[in-house]
């Protein structure tokens, strides 16, 4: 299974993999509007698949002023146990033996499920074709050995692409070395995009699931439920004993 | 800001409960007492059937290309399983509607009180599994913490029962020949009508303030569905009908527009809770 590597550390904020992703993927341009940083396009859409967010700090003190700048990479995660395959009615979303996790637009019918469903908030729905988009880790060039286009287009090397034990543990001998944080290791049960931060994901504007995954998420809470509705129904049980056994002595009673 | 799922999706929520609620209902006072509540039954199961049509069309409306729903095939998805239950529930209520004594669409066709029994039964778990389902929808939503709590089933069970009564009431109130039936259960639904109201609203009390998404429980108190939520779902669904419920316990003679209003409220109250709770789990920190 393959998995990609970023290293924020390394990033330069080029936006080359989001251009390299639109070329590759065939994707339409999107007229945006900057806001109120750097960040552009400001968000994924059905036609945006990746987007690099612009984090900028200024530090200021008496004598000097400095902007600093943190690069993040916004795109689908590739869960292990993507929680968008579980929900999707109709087996239109999979996860491919090589690692990426795709949509089959034919087989969409646009209930929008796996957009509630995903953790990191990453599957688009286009109003137009009533069907949902997102990244595919260009399974086309992966499933014949080639890296997705973003990893071609990374002029930094901060993105690589190998198996994942292989990412992994360069992930770990990297992160050891700068004292950074690892992302995407065990975040909604571990998945096939990996990251090293300089800094907590959440401060860097990621999404922080917890470590469970899709499949263990279900499986507590349906257990939680069923515990709650049969201590409901023994609390009623009971309730019903107690009344009816007040009712038959009252009813003795008066006889 | 639009969300992906909202008014469509919320009202099929609240039709799906409205018409689990009202079956379960029918089926309960026809196995209390089949001759006292013949009306209330009959009129539960009218309820029961359209609302079901009514929640699947409005889930299918909010499909980008319903043309699509005939390839669900993916037996570990809600939508997949909510469609088998709803399916089962449909055609039940519709033999219950068909089936029952007197009926008003079918007055020539009766069946055996065996298998009215029987039919009732099957339904009643296909109905309560209806109720579950759109809670169950939400909770399947990994990415929405909102929504995925044990307590979102139940406080969705007690609200479609809820409404379920409030709709059966105001079915009662349409018809002169129903009308008059209606002193008859009079005590016994405003009574069940204060317990479910102050069961929902401990539920209700106990999600928000055990749901681990502050980020939408501050939407419904204090942000964007403030109006809503208090407005609509404390003030209008839960504690004026309260009120005109307490009232009408105390004075006997209630006319019949103060309580037709108060189901009204409680069916309004009921739509607006499934939309709070629809949109507010899709409201997230922003990055």
């Amino acid at each position: 299974m393959f998995s990609i590597l970023f290293d924020a550390t390394k990033c330069v904020g080029c936006r080359g993999c989001q251009v390299a992703c639109k070329r590759w993927n065939e994707l339409e341009a999107e007229t945006t509007e900057l806001g109120t940083t750097f960040t552009n396009p400001p968000d994924l859409t059905s036609n945006t698949w990746i987007y690099m967010n612009f984090m900028e700090e200024i530090a200021q003190s008496p004598e000097d002023v400095k902007i600093s700048w943190e690069f993040t990479r916004m795109s689908c995660m590739h869960c292990d146990d993507p929680a968008c395959v579980h929900v999707c009615p109709t087996n239109a979303i999979s996860k491919l033996q090589e690692g990426p996790v795709i949509i089959d637009q034919s087989q969409c019918m646009g209930c929008k499920y796996c957009i509630q469903a995903c953790p990191f908030h990453v599957p688009r729905f286009d109003e137009e074709q009533g069907v949902v988009f997102k990244c595919t880790m260009c399974a086309d060039r992966v499933g014949v050995g080639t890296p997705p286009a973003c990893v071609k287009s990374c002029v930094a090397g901060a993105l690589s692409f190998d198996d994942k034990e292989t990412i992994l543990s360069q992930a770990k001998v990297r992160a050891a070395k700068i004292n950074g944080i690892i992302y995407g290791e065990k975040e909604a049960g571990g998945t096939n995009v990996i990251y090293i931060l300089p800094r907590p994901a959440g401060e860097l504007g990621l999404r922080e699931p917890s470590s469970e995954s899709a499949g263990s998420y279900w499986r507590s809470l349906l257990t939680k439920i069923s515990a709650i509705g049969l201590a409901g129904a023994a609390a009623f049980g009971v309730l019903g004993f107690i009344i009816g056994r007040r009712d038959l002595l009252m009813s003795e009673k008066e006889e | 800001m639009g969300y992906e799922w909202s008014w469509l999706v919320s009202g099929a929520l609240f039709f799906g409960g409205l018409a689990g609620g009202s079956y379960v209902l029918a089926f309960g006072g026809y196995m209390l007492n089949e001759e006292k509540y013949r009306n209330f039954s009959k009129v539960g199961y009218l309820i029961a059937f359209p609302s079901a049509i009514l929640c699947v069309l409005l889930l299918a409306v909010d499909l980008g290309t319903p043309t699509r729903f005939i390839n669900i095939r993916n037996i570990t998805s809600m939508i997949m399983l909510g469609s088998i239950i709803l399916g089962f529930f449909m055609l039940l209520s519709l033999l219950s509607i068909i089936g029952s004594e007197e009926s008003v669409i079918f007055p020539q066709i009766t069946f055996a009180r065996r298998t009215r029994l029987i039919l009732g039964g099957f339904g009643s778990f296909f109905a309560l599994g209806t109720v579950m389902y759109t809670a169950l929808l939400l909770g399947a939503s990994f990415g929405r913490p909102f929504w995925g709590t044990p307590l979102l089933p139940y406080l969705f069970l007690v609200s479609g029962v809820l409404t379920g009564l409030a709709a059966i009431g105001l079915g009662l109130l349409i018809r002169d020949d129903w009308r008059e039936s209606f002193p008859t259960y009079k005590v016994e639904m405003t009574t069940s009508d204060i317990s479910f109201h102050f069961l929902e609203l401990f539920i209700l009390i106990l999600y928000l303030g055990t749901v681990n998404a502050p980020t939408a429980v501050e939407a419904l108190i204090t942000g964007e569905l403030n109006s809503y939520f208090i407005l609509g779902v404390l003030v209008i669904g839960l504690i004026i009908p309260l009120i005109l419920a307490l009232y009408s316990m105390q004075k006997k003679a209630v006319s019949n527009r103060i309580i037709g209003f108060t189901f009204a409220l409680v069916l309004i109250g009921g739509f607006v809770l499934r939309y709070v709770i629809v949109v507010g789990g899709q409201i997230v920190p922003s990055l």
